[in-house]
């Protein structure tokens, strides 16, 4: 064996020396013998044997001349290359893809040291073309290719850096990525190996051990050089022909359990942790839309389905010798469980086996029961970090459905990714950097700083780019808002103002109708204050008990917030009207025209206990809603803002919120009771008319934001910003016309109490006027 | 099936075999109209649109994710599975074609951003455009083979996959380094 070995080494350098090397420096070299290897696996493929091994042999010849300052690489490269040749002219697929996978990790081992030492030199422009001989994560949809290594080459090229600095950063990149490729050629191979793939599971072998020949300093420095020399021999059996592939599989992976060739800092392992648990619980939400009955319904949501897996799966591993050193068992409980839930998903995939979708629930809630054992107190709200995350996952859903024009499903992923949005990022970024904020929901909605909002380009079927120039806008915004998230308050004043701000903003409306109507109330009317009030003390003592749940369940009451608001704002409109229809035609007919009408009115008050009954029924689900749904809305923005600054802080805010709120209210009814009768009552009427205008648009908004109710942007309409905030004025037809309905109802409300007592007043007078004439 | 009008031999081999059907004239009418109506639209999109570096260097970038996908569809299509496939999407162009489609745009795009990337790097600008050439080429021989009659098991579908998602990957990270150096955002 060993004669034909050495005959096998002697050929493959003759050839070696024979294949003339294509001109270029190393890096070109490099990636020609790269694609000589690719030609050469293709060819056999087809059946050439001779072109297989040509290509072998050419791929040998650069990789030598690249190689020429490491004798031990070439010799390696030299033997991967004779062990190719001779498999290429045997036919042999899986010995050639071994043999191609072997020579060129090793060109990629010899790349990482020459680019560190080059840069530790001061060396820019050496490091750079090593720099081009190197793998890349792959890129995922969360994930883009690294650009650490070659930033810090910049940085020392323009003397930001020192050279030592920068060999760091060029060393942590790419042992970042040998890392992570060492770990999918693992996963690659176990795949191979289930489904009986022989060549591919060959190869991910040979480049698992290629890679761990690179990141092996590193697990050296780690674990000691004992540990290192038995984890080198367990590559070395792994890789071996004829092997126990399951047993030796596993004793790699016991062999890298807990090793990180990079380690993470802190808070990039919060941001994995918050990946983890928020890619995972998007899992079985995707996979119960596309499945029914035992079938795939949409295959576009099992895709999705695996997407998140993978993502969650990708965290799991960065955060793998973490969670070890915290729970060994648990850990890999993890690992294994997170492994079931892939494989459940690629069998639904290619539609081998359909899980039931409980199935898929349960695993998953298997694993995030894990995950809340394993997580240290200071990951328990890292789910939240992952947020933008998410959004981002779901906007490139949005985008893709558009290109392929389906705009319903485009509209529907628009509305996730706002509710994702709506219900974590925003609560903070009211309290810290409102606007943006506004730019953020602008953008997500009618537009913002001259970019058309998602919803008015879906509605018109917008090209690919003008979406794609909106959502880069919506990404600067995001990415700042993140950082400004991350961040923290940047003071105590700025969080007792927004505080402030969100209370006031949140109590003017609530204010203003109860203002109104209770100066309205004068007279015998007087006492209809009482329940109106009673309303009001309910609403506040609810609001307090939602502040107290809020703090425990926070997340899941979030969750409802935008319907119960929903739910509650159209409670609070139904009441208005009534109270408003009530208010034309009982106070303001009756008051004004008392002494006209006694005797009628006498008549009345015998028929009107039930009506009693009920107006004062009415008005304390008037007080009662009006109040609640903005308390509802502030105790959640202000929990938000309690997490980042602390309750006496928020408390100062809400303090000046409510004095502020006060104060209009005073002045309201103070203004009121200084104008003559008449005159305040149809001021009163015009107050609550646009109250009423303001509340119906605002529920409108909220209705869409739900998705109860349809999306129609006025085109050429634009509104800006505060229109929407203090008027309710959104430019969407279902919006607008709903505001002049209501508009129209209260007016039409007027004009008919007004035709009556025309009427009532004729006829009154009638016999009197009849009387004089005669 | 629900348009299928007729089951014939076309190729005249004897045979009726999957793929040999004659579509109702109606349904073929109402496609060939829609196909028409949209074949326009996209000129018309294509001549308006104008990209942006980001633009440009962003398809570059995503091309991987949706090529892995498009050999995933690949691997279980009727092409590679034949009757055992079990994807119901209608395939009657194989994904290979779309897949090499795609590298034809990217090599057209490539050029348009080739300038600038040289202006930082020649060697690297260089090199991009020879793998984009060298993958479209790959792609291309392997859509000629199955054009010409080959059949490719599943394993040998898997390992040529394997190979172009490599060699897509390794692009789009150069092409990621590229626009870090020259601070065009990569849209996520």
């Amino acid at each position: 064996v060993r004669a034909a070995a050495a005959i096998v080494a002697a050929l493959a350098a003759l050839a070696l020396a024979v294949a003339a090397p294509a001109a270029g420096g190393t890096s070109a070299r490099a990636a020609d013998a790269r694609l000589a290897l690719s030609d050469a696996q293709a060819a056999l493929v087809f059946g050439d044997r001779a072109e297989a091994r040509s290509a072998v042999l050419r791929a040998g010849a650069l990789l030598d001349t690249a190689l020429a300052r490491s004798a031990e690489a070439r010799a390696r490269v030299a033997a991967a290359i004779g062990a190719g040749a001779a498999a290429a002219a045997r036919g042999d697929e899986v010995g050639l893809a071994a043999a191609a996978a072997s020579a060129w990790t090793t060109a990629l081992r010899v790349s990482a040291v020459e680019a560190v030492a080059a840069a530790r030199r001061g060396a820019v422009d050496a490091s750079r073309e090593w720099l081009l001989v190197r793998e890349f994560r792959p890129p995922t949809r969360f994930t883009r290719a690294a650009a650490d290594a070659t930033m810090a080459l910049d940085r020392l090229a323009a003397g930001r850096t020192a050279p030592r600095a920068a060999a760091a950063s060029v060393r942590n990149d790419l042992l970042d990525t040998y890392d992570a490729r060492l770990r999918i050629a693992l996963a690659a191979a176990a795949d191979a190996d289930r489904v009986g793939f022989d060549v591919r599971r060959a190869e991910a072998a040979a480049q698992a051990r290629g890679y761990w020949q690179i990141v092996l300093p590193a697990y050296a420095s780690q674990r000691g050089a004992a540990a290192a020399r038995t984890a080198s021999r367990r590559f070395d059996a792994f890789v071996a022909p004829g092997g126990r592939f399951a047993a030796e599989l596993r004793a790699v992976e016991r062999a890298l359990e807990g090793f990180r060739a990079a380690p993470l800092a802190p808070a990039e392992q919060l941001r994995r942790a918050g990946q983890l648990e928020r890619f995972l619980k998007l899992v079985p939400i995707e996979y119960g839309r596309g499945v029914d009955d035992g079938r795939v319904t949409a295959s576009f949501e099992i895709q999705e389905a695996i997407t998140f897996r993978d993502g969650a799966a990708g965290a799991f591993r960065d955060l793998e010798p973490v969670l070890l050193a915290n729970d060994r068992p648990a850990t890999r409980s993890l690992g294994v469980t997170l492994t079931q839930l892939g494989a459940a998903l690629a069998a639904a995939s290619r539609e081998d086996k359909v899980a039931d979708p409980e199935h898929v629930a349960a695993v998953t809630d298997k694993a995030l029961g894990l995950i809340d054992e394993l997580y240290p107190a200071s990951w328990k709200d890292a789910a939240k970090t992952a947020d933008f995350d998410v959004i981002a996952a779901t906007l490139d859903r949005l985008q893709a459905a558009a290109e392929a024009g389906e705009w319903g499903r485009a509209e529907s992923a628009r509305l996730e990714a706002y509710g994702v949005f709506e219900l974590g990022p925003e609560q903070r970024l009211r309290g810290l950097a409102p606007s943006l904020f506004r730019q953020i929901e602008g953008l997500f909605w009618y537009g913002d700083g001259g970019n058309d909002g998602l919803v008015q380009l879906l509605k018109r079927k917008a090209a690919t780019a003008e979406i794609a120039t909106t959502r880069a806008a919506l990404d600067t915004s995001l990415s700042e808002a993140q950082s400004r998230i991350g961040a923290g308050p940047q003071s105590s004043l700025s969080i007792v103002t927004n505080s402030a701000i969100i209370v006031f903003r949140e109590g003017l409306e609530a204010v203003l109708i109860l203002a109104a109507l209770s100066a309205s109330l004068v007279g015998a009317q007087r006492r209809f204050r009482r329940p109106l009030l009673l309303g009001v003390g309910l609403a506040l003592v609810a609001s307090g008990i939602t502040w107290v749940v809020a703090q425990t369940v926070l997340g899941s009451l979030a969750g409802f917030g935008e319907r119960l608001e929903a739910v509650v704002s159209l409670v609070a409109i139904a009441v208005l009207l009534l109270v408003l229809n009530w208010f034309y035609h009982r106070v303001y007919w009756q008051e004004n025209l008392q002494d006209l009408h006694r005797r009628k009115r006498s008549v009345l008050a015998g028929a009107g206990v039930s009506l009693a009954a009920a107006q004062v029924l009415g008005l304390v689900a008037l007080g009662f809603s009006s109040v609640y749904r903005e308390g509802f809305e502030t105790v959640l923005f202000l929990q938000a803002l309690t997490l980042e600054a602390g309750a006496w802080t928020v408390l100062q805010g809400v303090a000046l919120g409510l004095a502020a709120t006060l104060a209009v209210g005073v002045l309201v009814v103070a203004l009121e009771r200084k104008l003559p009768h008449k005159k305040m009552l149809a001021l009163t009427g015009l107050l609550i008319t646009g109250v009423l205008v303001v509340l119906v648009g605002g529920t409108v908004q909220t209705l869409q934001v739900v998705g109860w109710v349809p999306v129609t942007p006025v085109e050429g309409l634009t509104l800006p910003y505060w229109s929407g905030l203090w008027l309710g004025l959104y430019p969407t037809w279902e919006g607008l016309v709903a505001q002049a309905a209501a508009a129209a109802f209260v007016l039409g409300s007027y004009v008919a109490a007004e035709s009556l007592r025309s009427r009532r007043r004729a006829k009154i007078l009638a016999p009197a006027v009849k009387a004089r004439s005669l | 099936v629900e348009f299928a009008k007729r089951r014939v031999d076309l190729d005249g081999d004897g045979k009726v075999e999957f793929g040999e059907v004659l579509p109702d004239a109606q349904a073929l009418k109402a496609a060939a109209d829609g196909f028409d109506r949209h074949a326009r639209e996209l000129d018309r999109a294509g001549e308006r649109w104008r990209p942006t570096a980001s633009d440009a260097f962003t398809a570059v970038v995503v091309m991987v994710p949706t090529m892995t996908e498009y050999f995933g569809q690949w691997k279980t299509s009727r092409f590679v599975r034949g009757d055992r496939a079990t994807g119901d999407a209608f395939n009657v162009v194989s994904r290979l074609a779309d897949i090499r489609d795609i590298l034809t745009g990217l090599e057209v795009i490539y050029r348009g951003i080739r300038p600038a990337i040289a202006k930082q790097d020649v060697r690297q600008s260089t090199l991009t455009a020879k793998d984009l050439q060298g993958l479209r080429s790959f792609v291309q021989r392997l859509y000629a083979e199955e054009r010409s009659g080959r059949r490719f098991t599943a394993q040998q579908a898997d390992t040529l996959g394997v190979q172009a998602q490599d060699r897509g990957t390794a692009i789009a990270g150069q092409v990621a380094q590229a626009a870090a150096r020259l601070r065009v955002k990569i849209v996520q």
